[in-house]
């Protein structure tokens, strides 16, 4: 009887979580340099894997990303997003909102053929709400990733990323719920015009949260989630 | 559901599940194999995905209002029996229990609603202090997921909390606000925790939440007797051994 309940509750559990905030959309390893901005729409495609009850539950999600940046100066962008994603049938809601800033550590020439990299690190604090049957459940956040990028051809970008993310679930009838996570990013950003690109990145990120109190168990413990994200940027 | 107990002091209590597709083969290749009748299944759980429960314990259970389990052409019947050998110190009692079924073509289906705060499950999000006499936690929400959004009958009620647990509430509140009781527990004791048909349905509406409430007591007196000592309080949150968990489910018919 315990073992099916745990089952019934870790799948809820999961499904809850699986309206996660949007994790792709880091972009370039590169600052937008000053007065310039960027528009940006990209939907992600999730699945949050969690390990419990002695198996790996995996459930997909999607959300919707608009937002936008700005060049404060030529080594800081300052940004918004907006997201949301809706199963009405099942009354599951999700949306939420991040500050986006990119500080440019190591800007690499210009010059033509340079093998030299960019590096940024781009800090974002977010705010994200599921609704599940009509009960909110609150998410504060903190994502800190660092990226560096490598030029191909005369304006795309190679961008690998590593990454810490904590995140801080509250409700009421809850204690606060701390996670963290760990992990990486492969993007690319391809310059199709002038102004726009394409910008492609898949993120993993791993936290060590046990499920069903079972903290010790290694088959009640671990959380991935797998991004996919398919950003189009326009650039002025 | 009916019970024939073969020897009492030895039967401690059983479960009947319902097991399809591959999961039915496996077993049945399973049966036997052994040299003896049945199959091993260590630890409690069925050894196989069990599609549905229908009853258990040694009372068994009489459905009200022509309510059934349906069991799809095909399934395999799993009885996993549960000894105790405290009053056979030999260990030679042999046993014969059985179960009896009422079939009926024309049974309906009850359905279950969880009730629970998904998020309890993960890490410490549902922690009791050690030492705390009356930690309570509850949950509310509307279980369209189950109802797909319909106006249904609640048949029953079904508490989950373990030995901490001290007082238990399940119920419905209405889209006005009002609160509606389908079952209290003022008292706990984990013999407490089966299952419950109402006399009268009670109507959940779509837009109703339905809400559990726990309350648990971790004080030194509420604590476990470990080889004739009691034990410390400890801070614990949702699990198993020494923790505790506070889940309700409503057994749910469709209006015709």
């Amino acid at each position: 009887m315990t073992w099916t309940i745990n089952s019934a509750c870790c799948a809820l559990s999961v499904l809850a979580v699986s309206a996660c905030a949007p994790v792709a959309g880091s972009g370039r390893a590169r600052t937008l340099g000053r007065g310039r901005y960027a528009l940006q729409a990209s939907p992600e495609l999730t699945v949050v894997t969690g390990k419990v009850a002695g198996g790996d539950i995996p459930l997909p999600s999607a959300q919707l990303t608009m937002g936008g940046q700005y060049g404060l100066t030529d080594q800081l962008d300052l940004g918004l997003r907006l997201w949301g994603f809706s199963v009405g049938k099942y009354l599951l809601e999700s949306w939420g909102t991040s500050i986006d800033t990119k500080l440019q550590l190591k800007r690499a020439s210009d010059a033509p053929g340079t093998r030299e990299a960019d590096i940024a690190v781009a800090p974002r604090v977010l705010y994200h709400q599921v609704t599940f049957g009509g009960t909110p459940e609150h998410m504060v956040g903190l994502s800190v990733p660092l990226l560096f990028g490598w030029r191909f051809g005369q304006a795309n970008q190679l961008v690998l990323g590593a990454r810490i993310d904590h995140q801080v679930w509250m409700s009421e009838s809850q204690t606060p719920l701390g996670v963290t996570l760990g992990g990486g990013s492969l993007g690319f950003v391809w310059q199709l015009a002038q102004h726009w690109a394409l910008m492609p990145e898949l993120v993993l990120l791993y936290s060590p949260l046990s499920f069903n109190g079972e903290s010790g168990a290694e088959d009640s413990r671990g959380l991935s989630v797998l991004s996919l994200g398919f950003g189009v940027s326009y650039t002025r | 559901m009916n019970v024939v107990a073969g020897k009492r002091r030895i039967l401690h209590h059983l479960i009947l599940a319902v097991v399809t597709g591959a999961a039915g083969d496996k077993l049945r290749k399973l049966q036997g194999k052994d040299g003896q009748p049945g199959y091993p299944c260590p630890g409690g759980a069925f050894g196989a995905d069990v599609t549905k429960y229908i009853g258990g314990g040694v009372g068994g259970n009489e459905n009200p209002r022509g309510i059934g389990t349906k069991i799809e052409a095909g399934s395999k019947l799993v009885l996993q029996i549960h000894y105790s050998t405290v009053n056979d110190p030999t260990n030679t009692a042999t046993d014969q229990t059985s179960v009896e079924l009422r079939i009926d073509n024309q049974a309906r289906e009850a359905k279950a609603i969880v009730i629970t705060n998904p998020f309890w499950v993960v890490g410490d999000a549902m922690k009791v202090k050690a030492g705390d006499p009356d930690a309570v936690y509850f949950y509310r929400y509307r279980p369209v997921l189950f109802t797909a959004k319909k106006r249904v009958l609640i048949e029953g009620a079904s508490p989950h909390m373990h030995a901490f647990g001290s007082r238990f509430l399940l119920g419905i509140v209405h889209a006005n606000g009002q609160r509606e009781c389908v079952l209290e527990i003022p008292h706990w004791h984990f013999g407490w925790e089966q299952g419950y048909w109402l006399t009268t349905p009670k109507t959940l509406e779509p837009n109703d939440q339905v809400y559990v409430e726990c309350h648990f007591d971790n004080s030194a007196e509420k604590q476990p007797i470990v080889n004739g000592v009691r034990a410390k309080p400890r801070d614990f949150a949702w699990g198993g051994d020494n923790q505790d968990m506070c889940a309700g489910f409503l057994s749910f018919t469709e209006l015709p």
